[in-house]
Parts: C-alpha cells; structure tokens; sequence
C-alpha cells in the first residue's frame, strides 16, 4: 500500500498534471468567496472539461476544486456574515464578531491553519478507512441516521445560550420551513399555497443568507459603520495560527469528528459545523465567550468542515453513495474518464483512489497557503465603511440568491427571511438554531419514517440509538455540569 | 415599547403561525401530517410557555429598568430596508442588470456621497465583473417583466 502511495505522489506531482489540481483549487476558492454558490456549481463548471481527460488529471481537478471550497468560504463567513456555503455557517458564530472586534486577520488566519490541518487529516481518514469502511457504513441505517439528526437538533439549546426555550422554538421554526415543499414518504406537497417554487422546498443557500446577511447589511447602513468598530486591525494571521498550535487537541478532535460525520451518507455536510461547534462549546470549560468572538469556536468548525471532505469520499468511491450533490457530479465525472466507483477502485484502481487522497491533502495545504498570504489584503475589507461596502454586497447577494433556483421566489424569500432575521436580532433571538432546525428537517422526518415503517418502536432498542442516545445526553448534561463548575470556580 | 414587549409581541405572533400550521397540517394526508403536526402542535405549546415566562419576567422588571432598543434609528432602518426592496421591485421589472445600473449609481451617488464620475466608474466595474463571471460560471439573471436582457 504505502509504496502505490508513493507511486501515486508522483503521479499526481507530474508536472503534466500539476495546472489542472491549480486550476480545481482556483476554481474552489472563486466558488467559496461568493456566497451562495455551493460545491455542486464547482463540480459543474468542471465537469464538461474532465471529459476524455486521463483520470489523474481530472481527479485532481475535481477533488482540488472540492477540497478547498470550504477554504475560501471562511471569507465572507468571517468579514461579513454571511456563510460563503453551507459548510461554513457555524464560523459566523465567533468569525463575525472577531472581525468586529478588529481581529479579522486572526480569525482568519486560525481558520486557514485549522482548514489546512483539518483537510490534512481528512485525507489520512481517508487513506486509513480504505480497507475499513465498508463495516463502518453498513452500520448505519435510518434509526441511526435519525439519531444523529436528533444529535444535531440537541445542539439548538445549546446555541441558545442563557434562552434555552427561545432556542427550541427557533429551532422549531427551522424544522417547520424545512417541512415546505414535498413530503418524503408520500406524494403530497405541504404549505406550498399553489406556488410552484415551494413545490421543491425553501433553498438553503437564500435561508441562510436571508438570516444573517439581510441584518447584518440594514443595521450596518442604519449605525453608518464598517464592520470593524476599530479604527485598526489588531492581530494578524500569525497570531491566529499561533492561538490554533494552542488548541491543537481541539484541532485533532473537531477534525476526526468532522471525517467521522462526513462518511455517513445522508445527513447532509451542513450539519458538520454545527454540530462540531456545539460540542466545542458544550466540552469547554469557560465558554462563555462563545458567539461573542471566542477563537475555538471558529477553530472546531473550521477544522471539521475540510475534514469532512476526506471523510465524504469514502461512501462515495467504496460504494458508489453520493453523499451530497458535490459528490454526486464527482460520481459522473468517475464515469466520464472511464472508472466505475465501488469496490473494485480499492483493488484495481488503487493508484486512482491514492491520488485522490494525495490531491486531497496537497489541495488543502495550497489553497490554505493561498488565502492565508490573501487573507491580509482582504481583511481590510472590514474597515471600509458601511455605505462604501454595502451596494457592492448586495448585488452579491442578490446574484448568490438568485443562483438557488434560478426563480424569482429567491429574491422574495431572501428578503422575507432577512427580515424574520432582522427581528429576531433586534429582540436578541438566536438566529443559528433557525437554520440547523431547517438543515435537518427533512432528514429527521424521512429516517423517522423509515424507521417506523420497518422497525416498529423495536428500532429504539438498535446499540447504535442507543450509543448516540447516551451520547446525546453525556453532551447536554455534561455541558451543563461544566457550565454549573466553571460558574462556580470563577465566583470562588 | 420595551425590547420585551416587543419580544412577547413577536412570540404571540409565533405562536399563531404554529397555529395556524398545525391547522393546515391536519388536513394533510396521514403519512405527511405526523412530522409537520405534531412538530407545529409542540412549537404552539413552546411558544404558550415562553408568553407565560416572558410576562412574568416583564412583571419582575417593571420596577426595575427595562431594556430598550440598542440607538439605531429606525428611520435608517426603513430607508435601507426599503432601499433592498426598491431594488428587488426594479429587478422585477427591468431585470437585474438594468436594476443593477440603476441602484448602484443612485446609491453611490445619494448614499455613498460618491461624485458623479466615481459613482459612474464603479458602475462600470461591477457590471464588468457580473459579465466575466456571469459568462464563466455559466450564471442566470432575472429577465423582468419587460423581458430586456443586455447580456
């Protein structure tokens, strides 16, 4: 194995085949910076290209372009607000309020070092589980896959943080806009009032920006300032990549949940950082700093997101399960050059899989490299002030929402969602809970469904519900009893 | 009003949305209706619980200070949120590109307090850049109801 390894390192550092991984990677980090658009536009610009291409070149396209989207979208997470994809939601949580502080450099700088290193280790998972995967994915049905929706609704109270009821709530609101549109277990098309945009559900991609993009822009233009309330930027990125070196272990732990998370098919990539997020917050002893600029919480998300990709592709070469839109193109792509992904990759097509896993690893550390020598000059963005920075974002965002459906419902919704989202931060309502409710609607519906049908109430009794079960409550009573000590020690 | 009145405000409403969902939920067909139901039923009776905790918090502070809304002036707020309308509105008529023209060179001028030739220049700019990228990544714009289309 290790010398195939080796074999594909070269193949893959031909210089022949080099450009196509730079161009993946230039096209991912584009596709990041502009919020909205996700990892599945990425794979369809690239697509047509990979045609006929020898499938070492092409794989390093496509896996180069993938591998760092959730690089370049820490960008607009961290200067702006609004999540630059769907992986990068939880890191506006702590992200934003950095920059605000005048700390975007270190933010971002933690976040790069943290995608770099996560994407590293997603790619040895990845490496690793090869001869390991298949028992691994088998072992999870639709009781477990329900149980880890629920693991990641639990994360709603605890991003509430002193209102826990108004989280659930908001939370609630979320699963309810994720029950718009088809239902999953019969023909029938709920609170869609005739309109055949809602026949399909509510976009992601416009929620997400209607929530936290929409406030941000009007309260920004109403207070006349830049994002940074400082006159100067304080901290640089080396401050951030020294702050990572100090939370190393949390790097490690975010990263390898961030694999484990996106090897199961079906739960969707969206719920990584947030579930990654919560269980920084909930693990930590002080944190309530959280959501108001602490840098863990852009480290754990940050970390888990890139990882996830290491982790994502192992259902989809080994079985042939796409887990996401992204990965399900890069099945198409496979087709195109001539491989069929599935078991047989592991055993005659091993030096094509190695190469991926090389062309993982070499794409985060480029494209981390990249943005961090970018991130300095860009960072200035958050001193410009708000009515200079504002129409130019807005025509983002109305393109990024657009981009959804390509219908003019986009445009609407972004603005009825913006301003749900601008009363719920003028009155101080959690916003995040919104979205993981709505990320996890249609998951938690389909598999509890599927579970009844074919389990009965027996499903309850599987050791995996019951492992996560445990797990759920070891996490929100252990978060409490950490907050209860933590509260005490510091009145002490 | 007070932050909290205006919160109590917003969960009543709340709390008629779940309502009026769990309403509509029942006439759905059986399969469909458990999750959206029961989810809107649980969220109505959340909601009930937070009037109730609000208002006697509410009741608690009255001696006390309340809070009021951070200053921002609510003058602004409308006037910006408008201006993200107004500009939605143009789109749905001329499509994004002329809409685009439009709200950025009168922003930049009115707003932004650019000059005349900035205002212009940056306008220019960012179509520029929509076209590149537009023609790049294969992107789609409103048309409009006028159905003109510049590129």
């Amino acid at each position: 194995m290790l010398e195939a390894a080796v074999e594909a390192l070269m193949i893959i550092l031909d210089p022949t085949r080099l450009p196509f991984m730079f161009l993946g990677i230039s096209v991912g980090l584009l596709i990041g910076l502009l919020p909205g658009l996700s990892g599945t536009v990425g794979m369809a610009i690239l697509l047509p290209f990979v045609y006929g291409m020898d499938p070492f070149s092409g794989m390093a396209m496509l896996i180069g372009m993938a591998a760092v989207l959730h690089t370049g979208d820490t960008f607009p997470s961290i200067l702006i607000g609004v999540p630059g994809s769907s992986g990068s939601q939880a890191t506006i949580m702590d992200g934003y309020p950095l920059a605000k502080k005048g700390e975007a450099g270190r933010a971002l700088g933690a976040a790069f070092f943290c995608s770099m290193v996560g994407g590293v280790i997603g790619g040895i998972v990845l490496f690793i589980s090869i001869p390991l995967a298949r028992p691994l994915v088998l072992a999870f049905g639709s009781p477990e896959l329900f149980m880890l929706a629920i693991l990641g609704l639990s994360m709603v109270g605890i991003l509430a943080g002193n209102a826990p009821i108004r989280g659930v709530l908001v939370g609630l609101i979320g699963l309810m806009l994720g029950a718009i549109g088809a239902a999953p277990a019969v023909p029938e098309y709920r609170y869609t009032f005739e309109s055949i945009y809602l026949f399909d559900g509510l976009p992601l991609a416009v929620v997400a920006l209607g929530l936290f993009a929409f406030p941000e822009i009007i309260e920004l233009l109403a207070k006349k300032q830049s994002i940074a309330k400082t006159e100067k930027l304080k901290g640089g990125w080396m401050d951030g990549i020294k702050d990572s070196l100090r939370h190393k272990w949390l790097i490690v732990r975010s990263s390898a949940l961030g694999s484990i998370i996106g090897f199961i098919p079906g739960l969707g990539g969206s719920v990584v950082d947030w579930i990654t997020y919560g269980i920084t917050k909930q693990t930590t002893k002080d944190n309530e700093n959280f959501g108001k600029g602490d840098i863990r919480g852009v480290i754990g998300p940050e970390s888990a997101n890139n990882a996830k990709e290491g982790g994502a592709l192992i259902p989809t070469l080994l079985f042939s399960i796409p887990g996401s839109g992204t990965t399900a193109i890069l099945l198409g792509g496979l087709s195109l050059m001539g491989i069929q992904a599935g078991p047989r990759m592991v055993n005659e097509d091993i030096s094509i899989t190695l190469s991926i896993v090389w062309t993982l690893v070499l794409a985060n550390i480029f494209g981390a490299a990249a943005c961090i020598l970018l991130s300095k000059y860009i960072a200035r963005l958050s001193l410009i002030p708000a009515t200079k920075l504002v129409p130019f974002l807005l025509v983002i965002l109305m393109v990024a929402s657009y981009q959804s459906s390509r219908n003019f419902g986009d445009l609407i919704l972004f603005v009825a969602i913006g301003l749900l989202g601008l009363v719920m931060k003028r009155l101080d309502w959690p916003r995040a809970p919104l979205l993981i409710g709505f990320v996890l609607s249609t998951a938690t519906e389909r598999y509890l469904w599927i579970s009844m049908e074919r389990y009965g109430f027996t499903w309850l009794l599987q050791p995996g519900v019951i492992v996560i079960g445990v797990l759920i409550i070891v996490l929100l009573f252990g978060g409490y009893y950490l907050k209860r000590s933590s509260e005490k020690s510091s009145a002490a | 009003m007070s932050k909290e009145v205006k919160s109590i405000s917003f969960t009543v409403f709340l709390l008629i949305v779940f309502g009026l969902m769990a309403w509509e939920a029942s006439t759905f067909a059986d399969l469909a209706k458990f999750f959206p139901f029961f989810v809107s039923i649980f969220a109505a009776f959340l909601a009930l619980v937070s009037i109730v905790l609000q208002s006697i918090e509410l009741k608690k502070k009255r001696n006390e200070e309340s809070d009021h809304d951070e200053d921002i002036d609510k003058k602004a707020l409308t006037k910006y949120i408008l201006w993200v309308v107004g500009y939605i509105a143009v789109t749905y008529v001329v499509g994004l590109i002329l809409a685009t023209i439009l709200f950025l060179l009168l922003f930049l001028l009115l707003e932004s307090k650019f000059r005349v030739s900035t205002s212009v220049l940056c306008t220019t700019f960012v179509i520029g850049i929509l076209w590149i990228i537009g023609n790049a990544l294969n992107l789609y714009w409103p048309e409009g109801l006028l159905g003109i289309t510049i590129f």
